[in-house]
């Protein structure tokens, strides 16, 4: 008998634990739930916040082009919370955004702190830290209902660019919840976001098999970025400096610098060059003379393409690259990265992290140099090397 | 229940599986909060403290020969002085029980759950906690041989998840504050009041060869897994640490495995979660010890359910002030635990130990 009990009580506390942990008492209908894969947000003067909201539905490649409109839903509201909600109000789902991987923001956030607008999702944990984030031209609502030829839910043919790309390339610089609030507060105040212009294309479309009709789609353009200083926009980074950018804070896998008009093969030529094997070291000086920011470069360049080809050796692989062409690449990249400084200087945005690095690596001298940030100086340092040599 | 001991493997694996599993929710953040750069210091600081402490019970196991802290202050102070002892203990680990039962709660409610649930939910805590001390320390014994696994194997999952994110460069400057590591470790101090337990389990050991360097090793080690997965969690969210109160949940979130392939790491999350409900149980397991001692109540099953009734309606009458009673513990509370985690044992280890007292016997006749 008492071995009955024991059981049924055993039994019992898995019954009851499996309700515990899985919230059967409070688990809402799926066939109710909305489920967000994408944010879209404007700023009306009179409206506060237009939420636009993204919604997975159960097969969007059957109906590719009419989707992205008809799945993207505006909540209004003074908070964003608000216009989320609103969304549940209007369409009677129940608005899940465990899901939701981008946050695109319309181009008038700039004129506000971005961190007013990104703090809800920085406070609640039912949106993921790890959503991208991006600040896009014009409405966000546009560019969540823009047709792509990439994907046919324009969110995730815009994470496919901002993810994939960064993840070879380095020409976008990607930014998540949690990374763009970290900046935020750290030392530097410093924050970033890829910019997304949306270039327009003409493509066939198919859709229902029987007429064929041409329909204006959409390719996104993620190379520019915007800087913040305490979540205030302060400008935009061009795409080589975006490139530079990205490649001077981790470690790269594969970017490209093309030259133009340089010397190669015997003759004049624009070339790509594959940038391998990128290293560069940055710290923070201070001294007497205020602070100076030291970075030093080390760069393998192998040639990628020309569009003037020499003899058959040129074709190779591996081409050495003379001396007065890594002398030209050695200068783009001080030219690019000196105009980073001055600019952002100028800006009183310290994209270098400068404070940052100052408070970690010479922490004696931080109280002391804390107000001189913005009148630094740059000490360059580049090497570029052949990678035959 | 009464002749059982606890072998020091199951203590090993109590103190990796359990204690460290106590320190894996709300912890980090707070850490993070006041001591910042310096959270792994002030953590280590605390444990450390503890590990001595920890040693000092040991060392009153062995000079009492295998009698229970009872029993010593039975036989020489008084049954009655011994009984208020064991209930002024019983108040300390009800005292210790609310910030772990309060963050479990939390815990499950705010990342399982995707709407408020019933309170109905924390009902099925409160049934197993009763349940668990009604067991005794045979079933304390038992659930650490499978809970250590637990423990283990989902923080090394999360660490690992989180390494790829991780920058060692948030750790700087190294102690260049070090009053903020001191803030840390002083308000973060009612997570690391882990000796007492070892207080109660004196007289319950199965001792055998190098039984101290076994048990502290285990919690060295339990410093170590603890010292990894806060470091992991500031090294992925910096200055933001200080509001992840969730990490269990929250540090797998950024690899961009998950992002591929969906939040494998719940399952990992799920597991601490299991050693996470014990964890919790276990300052209720040792109150209702102290309790049952006390009143000696002739069904050994009511000690547990008036204390865990009593911490059902303290949490249920708190729920909404986590914040407010953690500022009370952290400023009040902290006092008496630390004095009888602290100050107790080494009273006790002036008085009298067996042999001393047998070879006073012997000269005495």
């Amino acid at each position: 008998m008492n071995k009955i009990k024991s059981k049924a009580l055993f039994l019992a506390i898995i019954g009851l634990s499996a309700t515990f942990f899985s919230n059967d008492f409070g688990v809402i209908d799926i066939e109710k739930t909305a489920i967000i894969v994408a944010l879209g947000i404007d700023i009306d003067e009179s409206e506060g916040y237009i939420v636009s909201t993204q919604i997975a539905t159960p097969d969007p490649a059957s109906e590719a082009n009419v989707l992205n409109d008809q799945t993207t839903i505006e909540g209004k509201g003074k908070t964003i919370a608000q216009a989320v909600d609103n969304v549940g109000k209007n369409t009677g789902w129940y608005p899940l955004l465990t899901y939701c991987q981008l946050i695109i923001l319309g181009e008038k956030v700039l004129d506000t702190d971005i961190m007013d607008i990104l703090g809800v999702f920085v406070r609640t944990d039912k949106v993921p830290s790890s959503a991208l984030v991006a600040i896009c031209e014009g409405k966000a609502k546009e560019v969540l209902s823009a047709t792509s030829p990439l994907d046919s839910v324009s969110s995730f043919a815009i994470e496919k660019i901002l993810v994939k790309q960064i993840a070879k390339t380095d020409c976008v610089a990607m930014v998540n919840v949690k990374d763009f609030a970290c900046g935020y507060y750290g030392i530097s105040g410093f924050s970033y976001a890829p910019y997304i212009k949306t270039v327009d294309t003409d493509a066939k479309n198919t859709a229902g098999g029987e007429s064929e009709k041409s329909q204006t789609t959409s390719l996104f353009d993620v190379t520019q970025t915007c800087y913040f200083d305490k979540g205030m926009s302060k400008g935009k980074l061009n795409p080589s400096q975006t490139l530079i950018f990205n490649i001077l804070g981790k470690k790269t896998l594969e970017a490209y610098l093309t030259l133009e008009n340089i010397e190669i093969f015997g003759q004049k030529a624009d070339a790509t060059f594959n940038i391998e094997n990128f290293s560069s070291n940055k710290k923070v000086i201070a001294d007497e003379n205020g602070l100076t920011l030291d970075i030093s470069l080390n760069a393998t360049l192998a040639l990628r393409d020309a569009n003037k080809t020499g003899d058959l050796k040129s074709l190779s692989a591996i081409v050495d690259i003379p001396d007065a062409v890594l002398n030209a690449a050695e200068l783009e990249l001080k030219e690019i990265i000196q105009s980073i400084f001055i600019k952002t200087q100028e800006e009183k945005c310290d994209v270098f992290k400068i404070g940052e690095t100052l408070f970690k690596f010479d922490y004696n001298n931080y109280e002391k140099f804390k107000d001189k940030i913005f009148n630094s100086k740059l000490n360059l340092t580049i090497k570029c090397n052949s990678v035959k040599k | 229940m009464n002749d059982f001991k606890i072998s020091v493997r199951q203590i090993c694996f109590m103190t990796i599986g359990l204690i460290t599993a106590s320190k894996l929710i709300f912890m980090t953040s707070i850490t993070a909060e006041y001591a910042k750069e310096g959270i792994l210091f002030s953590i280590a600081a605390d444990m450390l403290v503890n590990a001595v402490f920890i040693f000092i019970a040991l060392k009153l196991d062995e000079k009492f020969g295998g009698k229970t802290i009872f029993e010593i202050l039975s036989e020489r102070i008084g049954v009655p002085a011994a009984k208020i002892i064991y209930f002024i203990f019983f108040a300390i680990f009800f005292l210790k029980s609310y910030l772990p039962v309060i963050e479990h709660e939390e815990y499950i409610k705010k990342t399982l759950y995707e709407t408020a649930p019933l309170y109905a939910n924390v009902i099925p805590f409160f049934i197993l906690s009763i349940y668990f001390s009604y067991k005794g320390l045979k079933g304390l014994a038992r659930a650490s041989d499978v809970l250590v696994w637990f423990t283990v194997v989902g923080s090394l999952c999360l660490i690992a998840l989180t390494l790829p994110n991780v920058d060692i460069t948030e750790f700087l400057p190294v102690l260049a504050r070090p009053r903020l590591v001191l803030s840390g470790s002083l308000k973060t101090a009612l997570w690391h009041f882990d000796s007492i337990y070892y207080l109660l389990l004196v007289g319950r050991i199965k001792r055998e060869k190098k039984t101290e360097l076994k048990i502290i090793s285990a919690y060295l080690l339990s410093m170590v897994l603890t010292l990894l997965y806060a470091g992991a969690t500031y090294g992925e969210y910096g200055v933001l640490t200080e509001r992840q109160y969730f990490p269990p949940v929250e540090m797998g979130m950024i690899s961009v495995a998950l992002i591929n392939v969906g939040r494998i790491d719940y399952f990992a999350a799920i597991l601490i979660s299991f050693s996470q409900i014990f964890s919790a149980a276990l300052p209720l397991f040792f109150a209702s010890l102290c309790l049952q001692k006390t009143f000696s109540f002739k069904n050994k099953i009511i000690a547990p359910i008036v204390v865990n009734l009593l911490s059902f309606i303290l949490i249920t009458a708190t729920s909404d002030l986590i914040f407010v009673f953690y500022d009370l513990f952290t400023d009040y509370a902290v006092y008496p635990i630390a004095v009888v985690s602290f100050i107790f044992p080494i009273i006790l280890a002036f008085f009298k130990g067996e042999k001393q007292i047998k070879g006073e016997r012997l000269l005495y006749e």
